[in-house]
């Protein structure tokens, strides 16, 4: 990991941590409190419905009162006791029920049926059982009931809380059973006071449900006997949505300190990893043959002193290195002035003993000059013809031309390679294994010339005892290869790091030039020469070249 | 003989006063209160509850009315005759009066006004759709011999609107004056003894309270009290069913949960009657079968019962049967509908269970047919009045009119509830007022006796 990247999260970290114990702590504080806040909330609520619905409840059970003892209620009696079919008709109740704001009302006589029923008159003439049963309770507070009410898709049982009363006129007892049904309207008014979900349950059945509770949601209930519950659903989503926005504006906070954090730590990095990233680079660069490389970053202290010793560092180098260069480029040619030297050197020693000989014969008139001069002409030219190919082949050297590249099958151009050597010496055999197809983009001359000269080499290596030369052709997905491979005695090891060299020859009469030139050829290419085999089970030289698609 | 002349003329003369004093007096307004509607009804297949049907009988003429024995009298027909025993010949005031008559007959059969009391024309040819007036008759070809048909016309739901330019349609007509009823002086059959008539709109305590403050002469919808008149009850009010939307139990379970006794007692406005068979008790008396037991429970059922919003005692039943049949696992959603909506239901057959009333004529035969028709058994019709009419004594033929009744009841899709007459309170000084046989009130003769001669003469108790 790079420096500035470690400093800048170095930086994040810095920033991140203490956020991290912060925001924590503080939601759990908030969430804590939120919840006392919404608990006392909803304790008031349960509270302030418990007592609405004991206000309900006590309103009607005066109501009742009020109404037993009501002269109307007097006179319905005495109505009843002296004409008993015509007195309570199937809408009395009704108007009794609301002139008193109850919302269940039944007169009922002594055996429990239904002389009229506020709440629902069709009932007039059937015994209401479970209504009834409050007036063998004797509570002096109200009752929780089931009664059937109409509904939209026909009865439908509602919970309600009534109060009995009798009414009693000489010998004849009727029973007014009223009160209030918990219903949409109560629901509702519930729902206003409590600012919560209202449902008002029979059993299992909902009865009537008021208000809304966004989800998540608290419940409480208020048991109202067997007969109903009130269930109050309060929701959380407010506090929910305080504790969110919080979080929020703490991961706002910690979105732009990080974001700041690493800006700086970036900037920061930047201003302390610059000068060592130039000093990196001047490295690089030198280390690729660069020699005058000068790190201008500015920097103090330490690095500064850094940046010195080595602008310092380079300048010596390459002083030092232009020096060493000029002092090779005087080495090499003398090196190649001595190899010329020496190359020119034989041919003369030969042409010199031939002409002092012939000089010596011409002055002592010996009888044999003729055929001396003869032989010794015969040798001048020789060597003087060896001179020349000296002198061609080291011009050659000197100005081998740019390759003209072009795709070149090397199948194909081994092939044509060894059709020149249809007939080889005795005891050679060459042994082609050439794959087709295998092109790459070279100097067909120049490449026929490397080729040419590898076969060459390996006959001249095998020409003692003779053996085989295999030459393969093969393609692989980057290279195409060509491999001259002789059975000969092979190269030493220690020859193999100067074989390339130019004037570098262990065959006699050989100038030194043909692996150069065939290496630089194939330097000139892209590609390269490798020799390799087994010293004394042969040789190998393979021409790598980059493979045309 | 000039001295003979003189004392006849002199014992004329001295018999005038006491003549005079005999003779019925004229003049005065009729004020009467009714708990029908405040305006007045302009179909008469609509006004057939009985203040309604009361109030509209004082705006319109049938062709002909019942009296009470149950006799046809001639009333806006000048004539009824049968040329043939398959033809009736009705002879009308005026040719324009015979055309309205055709008319309106057409437009009872037609889809316009789908009405059950389409089925007193029943046995038209062609079910009155043929209905055309010859000059000032109209000729009504039978397709069978139906002898009931003279009393079926006589229905009130087949009567006419008057109007003011018909002189011959009614000893009063109405005036700009809402609820007032002024004497047609050019009626030809004289004009009535009361001036005017004036109608008041109100409810029951209203009407009690009028009646008690003496604010009225009389009053219409009253409770059966003592000196109530009571008009038989043909108002009948029937439950009809779907059978492709109930279950097939559907009659049992109702059979079971209903009382009609309980019912008429406890919610139907007096004076009503329960009604155990097809016809209402005072065509059909005839105790009730048994009540069978409830049927196995299977589930919970839900219906809809369709009723007259605008009928009191509809809703009050409707509530109940709501209460009873859910003791019986039905779910009963109760629709109040107007009642020309409730018909066009009714027409289509678009009704799970639904209320009608009807007021039958008082006459057996033809008030099974607007029954069977009203039970969605038109088809029924052309089988059952052929028979009842092929009998020729009016007495064997009602009686086989209730037969029919007894052994259709249990088979038709509609349950007959409870039966409902006119409740009517007269004050004593009003005379000539009586009920005709449909138990509606005729205004034409009636007067009030003089304050020294008071007497409730004329007036049937």
């Amino acid at each position: 990991m790079r420096l500035r990247t470690r400093l800048a999260l170095a930086f994040a970290l810095l920033a991140l941590v203490p956020l991290a114990v912060v925001v924590p702590l503080t939601l759990n504080r908030l969430r804590a409190t939120l919840s006392r806040e919404l608990d006392a909330r909803m304790e008031g609520a349960t509270t302030s419905a418990q007592e609405s619905l004991e206000r309900s409840a006590e309103r009607a059970r005066r109501a009742v009162e009020e109404l037993v003892e009501s002269t109307t209620m007097e006179d319905l009696a005495r109505d009843t006791h002296e004409r008993p079919t015509r007195a309570i008709q199937a809408d009395t109740a009704e108007g009794l029920m609301k002139s008193r704001g109850l919302t269940v009302l039944s007169l009922f006589d002594r055996q429990g049926i239904t002389l009229s029923s506020g709440h629902l008159p069709a009932r007039r003439g059937d015994p209401d059982k479970e209504l009834f049963n409050v007036t063998e309770q004797k509570s002096p507070k109200p009752v929780p009931v089931r009664v059937s009410v109409r509904g939209d898709e026909g009865l439908r049982n509602v919970p309600a809380l009534v109060t009995a009363r009798p009414v009693d006129y000489g010998d004849l007892r009727l029973w007014a059973v009223g009160g209030v049904l918990l219903n949409e309207e109560l629901a509702q008014h519930l729902a206003r006071i409590t600012q919560a979900e209202v449902s008002l349950r029979s059993g299992e059945a909902v009865v009537a449900r008021a208000g809304s509770a966004a989800p998540p949601t608290v419940e409480r209930v208020l048991p109202l006997g067997e007969a109903a519950e009130v269930r109050l659903v309060f929701s959380r989503a407010a506090a929910l949505e305080a504790e969110q926005g919080v979080t929020g504006a703490f991961l706002l906070l910690a979105g732009f300190g990080l974001g700041f954090a690493v800006l700086l730590g970036l900037v920061m990095a930047r201003r302390i990893t610059r000068p060592v990233e130039a000093l990196t680079e001047g490295a690089r660069r030198v280390a690729e043959g660069a020699r005058d490389v000068q790190v201008t970053a500015q920097a103090s202290g330490e690095v500064g002193e850094l940046v010195r010793a080595f602008n310092h560092m380079t300048s010596e180098l390459r002083s030092t290195t232009e020096r060493l260069v000029a002092s090779e480029r005087i080495a090499a040619w003398q090196e190649v002035a001595r190899r010329l030297a020496h190359e020119i050197k034989n041919p003369l020693t030969p042409i010199q003993m031939s002409l002092e000989t012939l000089l010596a014969a011409q002055s002592a008139q010996d009888a044999r000059f003729p055929t001396l001069f003869r032989d010794s002409a015969a040798v001048v030219l020789e060597e003087v013809d060896r001179l020349r190919r000296i002198v061609d082949e080291f011009s050659r050297f000197a100005r081998l031309p740019k390759p003209q590249l072009s795709p070149v099958d090397l199948g194909e151009l081994a092939q044509s390679v060894l059709s020149l050597y249809a007939t080889p010496p005795e005891g050679i055999t060459l042994l082609p294994t050439l794959q087709t197809g295998v092109v790459a983009r070279a100097d067909r001359d120049q490449l026929t010339q490397v080729l040419v000269n590898l076969v060459k080499n390996a006959e001249e290596a095998l020409k003692d005892k003779g053996g085989q030369v295999r030459v393969r052709v093969k393609g692989t997905e980057t290279d195409a290869i060509v491999e001259v491979e002789d059975t000969g005695p092979g190269i030493p090891l220690e020859h193999r790091a100067r074989i390339f060299e130019p004037y570098f020859t262990t065959k006699e009469g050989g100038t030194g030039l043909g692996l150069a030139i065939a290496s630089r050829i194939l330097q000139e290419h892209g590609g390269k020469l490798e020799v390799g085999g087994e010293p004394g089970e042969g040789a190998r030289f393979s021409v790598v070249l980059p493979r045309a698609l | 003989m000039t001295l003979r002349y003189a004392l006849a003329c002199l014992l004329l003369l001295g018999a005038a006063p006491g003549l005079a004093a005999g003779r019925i007096p004229y003049g005065g307004e009729l004020r009467v209160a009714h708990t029908g509607s405040a305006e007045p009804l302009g179909d008469p297949t609509i006004a057939d509850a009985p203040v309604e049907a009361a109030l509209f009988s004082f705006l319109s003429r049938p062709v002909c009315r019942l009296d009470p024995s149950g006799a046809p009298r001639l009333a806006l027909a000048r004539d009824m005759t049968r040329p043939t025993s398959q033809t009736m010949r009705l002879s009308l005031p005026s040719l324009s009066l015979a055309n309205t008559l055709a008319r309106a007959w057409t437009r009872i059969t037609g889809p316009e006004a789908p009405t059950p009391y389409r089925a007193l024309l029943f046995p038209i040819l062609g079910e009155a759709r043929q209905l055309s007036a010859n000059g000032t008759t109209v000729e009504l070809p039978l397709s069978f011999p139906w002898p009931d048909m003279e009393r079926a016309l006589c229905h009130p739901a087949l009567a006419l609107p008057l109007t003011t330019v018909a002189p011959s349609l009614g000893p009063f007509s109405a005036t700009a004056a809402k609820g007032l009823l002024e004497a047609r002086l050019g009626y030809p059959e004289g004009r009535p003894y009361l001036d005017r008539v004036l109608l008041t709109p109100t409810d029951e305590r209203g009407l009690a309270r009028m009646w008690t403050a003496k604010q009225v002469q009389l009053a219409l919808g009253a409770l059966p009290e003592a000196g109530v008149l009571t008009g038989p009850a043909l108002y009948a009010t029937y439950l009809t069913f779907s059978p492709r939307r109930v279950p097939s139990d559907f009659r049992q379970a109702f059979e079971s949960a209903i009382d009609r006794d309980d019912l008429t007692r406890l919610f139907v406005r007096a004076p009503a009657v329960s009604m155990p068979h097809l016809l209402p008790p005072a065509l059909l008396p005839q105790a009730p079968r048994p009540r069978p037991g409830a049927p196995p429970a299977s589930g919970a059922r839900a219906v809809t019962l369709l009723y007259d919003g605008a009928n009191e005692d509809q809703k009050a039943v409707a509530e109940r049967i709501q209460v009873k049949l859910h003791d019986r696992g039905y779910k009963v959603a109760l629709e109040p509908l107007p009642r020309p909506i409730l018909r066009s239901r009714w027409a289509k057959g678009d009704f799970d269970l639904m209320l009608q009333s009807l007021l039958l004529p008082p006459v057996p035969g033809p008030a099974l047919a607007v029954v069977l028709d009203a039970a969605g058994r038109k088809d029924l019709l052309g089988v059952e009045l052929p028979l009842i009419g092929a009998v020729a004594d009016p007495t064997a033929r009602d009686a086989r009119a209730r037969d029919r009744a007894v052994a259709l009841g249990p088979t038709v899709p509609i349950v007959p509830l409870y039966a409902q007459g006119l409740g009517m309170r007269a004050v004593p000084e009003l005379g000539g007022l009586v009920l005709d046989a449909q138990g509606l009130p005729l205004l034409d003769g009636a007067y009030f006796v003089p304050a020294e001669s008071a007497a409730p003469t004329g007036m049937p108790r």
